[in-house]
């Protein structure tokens, strides 16, 4: 049951998430007329996968990781991947949906002005890269957090 | 409420943005330097995890939409005059 929730945690966050807002900021490099549509429906598919992986990532957090796999962590030969990893990861991805809930809201309150407006798009890439940054240390810590379970 | 969304202030956002990721940073930090604080958010939600991502969303939401109100207050008194 926990390698299922990890696992869906992991595709919802990577592939919904991951894909809606890298869509995003491929298209804001080289926005179009015709990329408009594409930038509010993907950053609306990116925000719904850091909400996904926000709830499921946090039910698997709450009930099942902090009494099954955080003592075998501790225990075994790494443990500063939870020391570390996980106590940095479950708080930053705490802020990472309110800055997707933003980047939502500019990409859709701006709309056809980006094409014009090139200041409010290159606010709108940084922003965009920053919650891709995150949304990969997340991964990576993810990944490392998975790995010192199995490690003895 | 389609309207009052498009119409919705994107500096309210921006400012309970930020707002929310001091407090975010301020509790994590609070939480490991006083026990009796992360106890406090485990009893009332469960979880501190899950304590301080709700008062993060509450302040969000809260915070959003009363700069928007004021702002927008602001803004009539300015045509007014």
């Amino acid at each position: 049951m926990t390698e299922t929730i990890v696992a869906l945690h992991i595709a919802i966050a990577d592939i919904v998430g991951g894909i809606g807002f890298l869509w995003t900021l491929v298209e804001l490099f080289d926005l179009k007329e015709s990329g408009i549509k594409r930038i509010k429906l993907m950053s609306l598919v990116g925000f719904t996968g850091v909400i996904l992986a926000w709830i499921i990532g946090g039910y698997y957090y709450v009930t099942y990781y902090g009494s099954t796999v955080k003592p075998v962590i501790l225990a075994g030969s790494y443990p500063l991947a939870h020391e570390i990893f996980m106590e940095t990861k479950e708080h930053v991805f705490l802020l990472i949906p309110f800055l997707a809930l933003l980047q939502v809201a500019l990409t859709w309150k701006y709309g056809d002005a980006l094409l014009k407006d090139k200041k409010a798009r290159l606010w709108l890439l940084i922003l965009t890269v920053f919650i891709m940054l995150l949304g990969w240390a997340m991964g990576a810590s993810g990944m490392i957090i998975s790995g010192a379970s199995r490690a003895f | 409420m389609s309207n009052y969304l498009k119409t919705f202030n994107l500096n309210s956002l921006y400012i309970s943005a930020m707002v929310t990721w001091v407090l975010i940073a301020f509790m994590t930090i609070f939480g490991e330097l006083n026990s009796g604080f992360n106890t406090a958010l485990k009893t009332t939600f469960g979880h501190h995890w899950v304590g301080k991502g709700v008062i993060a969303v509450i302040v969000f939401f809260v915070l959003a939409i009363v700069l928007d109100l004021i702002m927008r207050k602001k803004k009539v008194e300015e045509v007014q005059r």
